[in-house]
């Protein structure tokens, strides 16, 4: 009987932490979040760099960015430049906005 | 051999995936809130520069000295306080953001960027005589020149030794100096005037600065520091920040005083002999810089003239000094009895930019741009009027980077360094 017990406790054991490892690691984007924050520093440095005001839509490795540039309210001069990251279900990893001078 | 105690046993290796278990949750945690942080951490700061540019670019969306919180992206999730303050020929922005219970803020001082007479070498009004150049003067970029125009002459002994004139285009200046509007000269009147200390906190100068050093951030009230009487400030003392020294009759500068970002103001100051620092001086009757003294980036010495006295006001550096900024000397009172005069002497350099609507009497070097009424030339037998003799300007050494007082109309404004 104790025998039994024991293996009872020991399998709810097992099959309780294996749950919480499954779920932790599947539940946590970082190292997709990480890749989607690098790809938008990118986008993000390029645009700065080349004056590349263009707004566009890059997808690389199920990641999808799509950047925008829009004019500053009643401030010609600046422009707001917004970029963001999707996976491959439309789930928001990454955001970035920022005002630049034209 | 084991004993028949396997429930124990079982219990403690539960136990024990239960510790993995936990740890495994709790770094997941730790991790993600980390990630959180940093993110936050980033985006505030990206908003706090986001809002220095916005001052920078709109001088409509803020009024001037008024704090103003703004919704950056319309997401009611990034919003900054910003303000815009005058700070002698400059302006500071302040910009400070929010998230949570995290902060970030930051301030900077910035000025104009040079345009088309800014970035010339010479502007000289066109009163109807021309130019004269003597001895090893050499003059390089565009030029703003009388229709009279530009000859060689001979003074002193000294013919022009140059292969040409001017190593630039040549173009026509007008009858008058480009306009400093009203606005800015009302700003630069507040500075040395008592008017301008209303929101700040007085201490009334006794003999010295307390403890030797004083530091003030452009985030607090400004200190003003004033005396009716002369004030000397001391070797050895320290005054950085937002400060401002008044005396209603005299500022005496000592040579191993440490100077950062502050204003001196009153009739007459002099600043002695190998003093090194960064300072705003604004006067009413006369600036002296003593020889080897090094004015560093972003300095401005400004003489605005707005009484009628028997004297010329002037800004005098002593041979073998240096200045990085701006000189800027204004007569208020449009008459010509009494005139305003920067006197720049030999082995002394301006990097940066002159203005004078009176007279500049130039025998050192400047890299950058002289806008004036007159050049005159003194020498230890005579005066010359429209001479330069030995002197050098050429705004093609000056960096593209650099950045002017806000004096002048601009369409574009840049940092100019960064303060707390």
């Amino acid at each position: 009987m104790e025998a039994l017990v024991a293996i009872i406790v020991v399998m709810l054991g097992f099959v309780m932490g294996t749950m919480i490892y499954v779920n932790v690691m599947d539940s946590d984007k970082g190292f997709k979040k990480l890749e989607a924050a690098s790809m938008v520093r990118e986008i993000v440095a390029q645009t700065k760099s080349g004056d590349d005001f263009i707004e566009g839509k890059v997808t690389k490795d199920s990641i999808t960015v799509v950047k925008s540039v829009v004019s500053y309210p009643n401030v010609p001069s600046l422009m707001i430049l917004s970029v963001d990251a999707f996976d491959i279900k439309g789930y928001k990893l990454c955001t970035y906005n920022e005002i630049i001078t034209r | 051999m084991l004993k028949a105690a396997s429930l124990f046993y079982a219990t403690v290796i539960s136990l024990i995936i239960a510790i993995i278990s936990s740890s495994l949750l709790l770094f997941s945690f730790f991790n993600n809130q980390e990630k959180l942080i940093y993110s936050n951490q980033e985006r505030i700061y990206r908003n706090v520069i986001s809002g220095i540019r916005l001052i920078m670019a709109s001088d409509t969306l803020l009024s001037e000295d008024q704090k103003s919180i703004i919704d950056l992206f319309g997401n009611k999730a990034d919003s900054v306080a910003l303000q815009s303050i005058a700070w002698g020929g400059f302006k500071v922005a302040l910009s400070i953001a929010y998230s949570g219970n995290k902060k970030c803020n930051k301030a900077a001082i910035y000025g104009i960027v040079p345009d088309t007479i800014n970035k010339s070498a010479l502007y000289l009004v066109d009163n109807g005589k021309p130019l004269t150049l003597c001895g090893k003067t050499f003059i390089k970029g565009t030029c703003y020149l009388p229709k009279a125009g530009i000859k060689r002459g001979y003074i002193e002994g000294k013919n022009f030794e140059g292969d040409e004139l001017v190593y630039g285009l040549i173009k026509q200046s007008n009858k008058a100096l480009p306009v400093v509007s009203k606005k800015i000269i009302e700003r630069l009147k507040s500075v040395y005037t008592k008017k301008g200390f209303q929101d700040d906190s007085v201490i009334n100068y006794t003999g010295g600065i307390s403890n030797d050093s004083l530091t003030n951030s452009f985030f607090s009230k400004t200190i003003a520091i004033y005396s009716h009487d002369k004030i000397i400030i001391n070797s050895g003392e320290f005054c950085s920040g937002n400060i401002i020294i008044h005396s209603d009759t005299e500022i005496e500068v000592e040579q191993h005083c440490k100077m950062q970002d502050i204003i001196l103001t009153a009739p007459i100051v002099k600043i002695k002999d190998s003093f090194t620092g960064n300072i705003q001086v604004f006067a009413s009757d006369s600036i002296c810089i003593g020889a080897k003294c090094v004015l560093q980036y972003p300095s401005l010495l400004t003489i605005l003239k707005e009484k009628i006295n028997n004297s010329n006001s002037v800004i005098k550096m002593e041979p073998g000094s240096s200045i990085s900024g701006n000189i800027f000397a204004y007569n208020g009172m449009q008459s010509t009895q009494t005139q305003v005069l920067v006197c720049i002497n030999e082995k002394d350099t301006v990097i940066g930019s002159i203005y004078s609507n009176g007279n500049v009497d130039l025998k050192g070097l400047v890299y950058g741009n002289i806008t004036c009424n007159q050049i005159m030339l003194k020498t230890t037998n005579s005066e010359y009027e429209g001479y330069l003799m030995d002197a050098t300007i050429d705004c093609t050494k000056l960096s593209k980077y650099f950045v002017y007082a806000d004096l002048l109309p601009a369409k574009k404004k840049s940092i100019v360094k960064w303060v707390y």
